[in-house]
């Protein structure tokens, strides 16, 4: 194909740039080449729009239907997903939380709390030397901690990635 | 509730589909069918055939309906499931088919010659010639020019569709063109440059 003939295709399909689409149609005008050229291709163009679709035989949607009557029903993502399964998440993750409050208030020493002299002092470093747990419990609170980022992060890149699609 | 629908766009009956409302995919299957058919008669050059690749076509569509990505147009995602379909369909029958510029091997199967009789009355008319003329394309040929005339796809969408990059859509649309071109000419032998 020659590139005269790419040229205003692609001004007919309105494909190019403002200044081309005006470069050309100014050759159209003045030069005769391109001028014979477009009106033949216009002349192909009207053509093209006589396309017509095929018709199927009248029974056809019938007979899909037919056909999908004996489908089970799609659903969507939201319903494919039990129900059960995001409870029994949440439940676990509820206990985890649940076990984590018991250990950091069976840990507390509330009679040295009763003990300290007014004013009291807000020292952080102070409190956390104060705070006494096990290695096993620290080690517990920590993993419990990096789970719950991991899935904070999982559920925003979720969402990032949903937003994105839509 | 279905006269409801048919107003409806594609995306509110496929949500009425998902929501358990099964006969409302009776109106899409309606707005479709005549492109699925076509495309489906682009590939396998037969209407039983492509009768039978268009059903399948839907029901496929149905079953997957879920994994639709609302991102492309329906009727471009429609497109994969009837290339994919019909080409199933052919390797079973064993039909060969060929590549989009190996011309010499193509073979225009019989079924189509029975149009002539059929259209008897229009034969004279330009349209007869043009939807004769792009029957005897090659499929590739063919289905690119369905999607971007009749399908009113964009070069992108068909590249998306066809996994191509939309540049290398936009010359096989050209060489289509050019092939058609040459078809109508064959067709009307000589009378063609009289009326361009």
């Amino acid at each position: 194909m020659n590139h005269i003939e790419e040229r205003i295709w692609d001004y007919i399909d309105g494909l190019c740039s403002e200044e081309e689409q005006e470069a050309i149609s100014h050759l159209i005008i003045h030069d005769p080449v391109y001028s014979l050229k477009y009106q033949e291709l216009m002349a192909l163009q009207k053509d093209f729009q006589l396309l017509e679709l095929d018709e199927p035989s009248m029974a056809f949607t019938y007979k899909v239907m037919e056909k999908v009557a004996l489908q089970s029903k799609p659903l969507s993502a939201k319903a494919l997903i039990d129900k059960r399964i995001i409870y029994g998440i949440s439940a676990i993750f509820v206990v985890l939380l649940l076990i984590c409050l018991v250990i950091a208030v069976k840990d507390i020493n509330w009679a040295a709390s009763f003990n300290t002299p007014a004013p009291i002092n807000f020292n952080l470093r102070q409190l956390g030397s104060q705070v006494k747990l096990s290695e096993a419990n620290k080690t517990f609170i920590l993993y419990g901690f990096f789970m719950f980022d991991i899935i904070a992060a999982l559920m925003l890149f979720d969402k990032f990635l949903r937003r994105k699609l839509a | 509730m279905l006269s409801m629908l048919h107003k409806s766009s594609d995306i509110e009956i496929i949500d009425a589909v998902l929501g358990g409302n099964q006969a409302a995919y009776a109106d899409l299957v309606k707005r479709h069918q005549r492109y699925v058919f076509t495309l489906a008669m682009r590939f396998t050059k037969s209407r039983e055939d492509a009768e039978e690749v268009a059903q399948d076509t839907f029901v496929k569509a149905y079953r997957s309906l879920s994994s639709y990505q609302r991102s492309a147009k329906f009727s471009t995602w429609l497109y994969t499931i009837v290339y994919h379909t019909s080409m199933t369909h052919l390797r079973k029958k064993k039909v060969n088919t060929t590549s989009i510029d190996d011309d010499a091997n193509f073979v225009q199967l019989e079924s189509y010659q029975s149009d002539a009789d059929q259209y008897a009355v229009e034969k004279k008319s330009r349209s007869f010639y043009v939807n004769k003329a792009i029957k005897n394309l090659l499929p590739d040929d063919a289905t690119i020019i369905t999607l971007f005339y009749q399908g009113e796809q964009s070069l992108e969408e068909i590249a998306k569709a066809m996994g191509m990059e939309a540049n290398t859509v936009k010359v096989k649309l050209h060489r289509a063109r050019q092939r058609l071109k040459i078809q109508l000419e064959n067709l009307l032998q000589g009378e063609v440059k009289e009326l361009l």
